[in-house]
């Protein structure tokens, strides 16, 4: 007696869903049935028919999704862009090289080695005039070269260089100068 | 289904191989092989030329994403409008409670039928013309269908899922989906009775 379930078991023959046994079971059955062999009909003017019909999109269509729909990542990355596809950053159909994988030990060691770079440079690189404003010094270094003007006068008014050294000699010379004084008295 | 003599499941994943190796042809492949039906899956799930075109240009976008990590397994046709189908209910629930534009309801600046300009994707103008009346027919028939058994009709006419990989889509049982998909073609057949393709 034909049934919904008869109907629902053509479903699954005409697709090919039904395992061997059944199928053969299933085939017995069809043959005496002409309301299955009618709904089995019916299943396959449908697929004749939708096959006739449907619609393409149009090429302009094809060309934006292909060209350039927002992409984040290549197909290499495995596609974990946030949004998007790689579409849009490669040329109509070019898909993009790959980008050079890098270890994370490298890429410490090579953020390490452009940092030592900079502060080297910074070091090396010296700008040709002094700056004028050292305002990060407090006024230090003005101090500095007044205590340097001062030294200096004191080692003039004192008639010696401002080398230091000359003032050790000159003052030994009137240590020994003491000594034969007290002697000779 | 076979595309130049070859089932359409082996091509997309022959496609697959070639996009992973790096072929800039193979993308374009793939959508030139598999886009007249999803497009047509599109159009008639979402009766809107341009929500259709949207999804299309989304689908095709996910697809590109997810090709590095898809599993070949000879599954691409159902992978590929598995996502459609999914990006449809996102879509549709949206779009929920607005009014959408039917294809073959609204006119154009025209006047005409907006099913009547498009293109069946078929060559020749015969063959076009009746494609396009075909799909006046079907996606008229699919309108009158509720909605969860114009997903199972679309997704098996035009997706080529097996049922078993329907149900899986549609979070539903074998049977529910067996059970759609047959009042479904029953309400074609009682609809196309007298139209031959």
């Amino acid at each position: 007696m034909h049934s919904p379930e008869h109907e629902e078991r053509c479903l699954l023959y005409e697709a090919g869903e039904l395992t061997e046994a059944e199928r053969s079971a299933f085939a017995g059955a069809l043959a005496a049935c002409a309301d299955c062999r009618d709904f089995l009909a019916s299943i396959e003017a449908c697929h004749r028919f939708c096959d006739a019909a449907g619609i393409a999109p149009d090429a302009a269509l094809d060309a934006r999704t292909l060209e350039g729909t927002p992409c984040r990542r290549h197909l290499s990355d495995g596609g974990r862009g946030r949004s998007g596809s790689a579409l849009d950053r490669a040329p109509a159909g070019e898909p993009r090289p790959p980008r050079p994988r890098v270890s994370p030990r490298a890429a410490v060691g090579l953020t390490l080695a452009f940092s030592f770079a900079a502060v080297l440079a910074v070091f090396l690189i010296r700008p040709s005039s002094e700056p004028k404003d050292l305002e990060w010094s407090n006024g230090l270094d003005e101090k500095v070269a007044a205590a340097g003007e001062e030294l200096e006068d004191i080692s003039w008014s004192l008639g010696v260089g401002a080398d230091s050294g000359d003032i050790d000699r000159e003052l030994d010379d009137l240590e020994g100068a003491a000594r034969q004084l007290r002697g000779v008295l | 289904m076979k595309e130049e003599g070859v089932p359409l499941d082996d091509l997309g994943e022959k496609l697959v191989e070639r996009a992973r190796s790096g072929d800039p042809e193979a993308f374009k492949d793939m959508v030139r092989s598999f886009g007249p039906r999803l497009f047509s899956y599109l159009a008639g799930r979402l009766k809107s030329r341009e929500a259709a075109e949207d999804a299309y240009a989304e689908v095709w976008m996910r697809v590109w994403k997810g090709l590095a990590s898809y599993q070949s397994l000879g599954k691409f046709q159902p992978w590929l409008f598995t996502i459609a189908h999914r990006l449809s209910l996102d879509l549709l629930e949206r779009e929920a409670g607005r009014a959408s534009v039917s294809i073959d309801a609204a006119p154009d600046e025209e006047g005409l039928p907006l099913s009547e300009r498009w293109p069946s994707g078929e060559p020749g103008p015969e063959r076009e013309a009746m494609g396009r009346q075909a799909w006046e027919k079907v996606s008229a028939v699919l309108e009158s269908l509720p909605e969860e058994q114009r997903q199972v009709f679309l997704l098996r006419e035009f997706g080529g899922l097996s049922f078993a990989e329907i149900a899986a889509a549609m979070d539903c049982p074998l049977g529910t989906a067996l059970a759609r998909m047959r009042y479904a073609v029953l309400k074609l057949r009682q609809e196309l009775e007298g139209f031959h393709a």
